[in-house]
């Protein structure tokens, strides 16, 4: 799941170096757009729907993976 | 200039080093490089000409909106995207909305998160506007202190539900800036 948050966070920034703890403000310095850019390519790649209320909670990478998760979302 | 209804919307720009990943770059704790707190104090600074320890501690409100416990009467707002950071003072509410025009897939975005009005407009023309459209939601919802807790498919700038305007001060060619405010002064951009 960490390879699949990495790539979407490439794809959508072009930013690298995304471990567990990330922080996707304070480390890597995200705005509102990078992240629903992100929204939208989970949703594609999953066919799920993220609220809105249900992203911004997610601060770190581990908090994306563990949503994701209980969402029944299960990567190969 | 607080609570002059006279003055002018003041936009502060600071460019931020970044590294080559996209990361903007700390310094090290001897000699750290300035942070997007210092940009915002050395910018109130400025524009208000008090001390700087009233703007040491920003707090926010339940959701989200930045404020100055210390000022609590001075409107600002704040944005970054890719290498710059902006800041804004007025003498009243005050949205500011700053995008690169990052590489994206626009007709899924707006199709996801722009009411349909807007998606409609922005079909005719392409999807050539897409960060004007972008930059006014965004400072929309700062403008309101909601953020994107309130649903941006819910509202669309083209027939905004307040009496507000939306100012585009000319700023580089792929980046879209924009200031969202019911005040009409003029817009002063100033470099940090």
């Amino acid at each position: 799941m960490l390879e699949l948050i990495q790539k979407v966070v490439y794809q959508a920034t072009g930013k690298t170096g995304v471990t567990y703890d990330t922080d996707f403000i304070q480390d890597l310095a995200l705005n509102s757009f990078d992240i629903m850019n992100m929204v939208c390519m989970f949703e594609d790649r999953y066919d799920i729907e993220i609220p809105a209320r249900d992203v911004w909670p997610l601060k770190q990478v581990r908090d994306v993976i563990d949503y994701l998760r209980r969402r029944g979302v299960v990567h190969p | 200039m607080t609570g002059n209804a006279q003055a002018p919307l003041a936009v502060y720009l600071a460019a931020v080093p970044c590294a080559d990943n996209g990361r903007p770059l700390r310094g090290t704790p001897a000699a750290p490089l300035p942070g997007y707190h210092d940009f915002l104090m050395k910018a109130a600074v400025r524009y208000t000409g008090q001390s700087a320890a009233l703007f040491e501690t920003v707090a926010r409100s339940p959701l989200g909106k930045p404020f100055f416990p210390h000022a609590p009467h001075l409107h600002f707002s704040v944005s970054h995207s890719g290498a710059y950071w902006a800041c804004v003072f007025a003498s009243g509410s005050v949205g500011l909305d700053l995008q690169r025009h990052t590489p994206c897939d626009p007709a899924r975005l707006s199709r996801r998160f722009f009411h349909p009005e807007e998606t409609a407009y922005l079909q005719q023309r392409d999807f050539q506007a897409f960060f004007r459209i972008w930059t006014e939601k965004e400072s929309f919802v700062k403008y309101l202190g909601t953020g994107f807790t309130r649903d941006p498919e819910s509202f669309s700038v083209l027939s905004p539900p307040e009496n507000v305007t939306f100012f585009h001060p000319p700023f580089l060619d792929d980046y879209d800036l924009c200031v969202c405010t019911r005040d009409a002064g003029p817009i002063v951009l100033y470099p940090l």
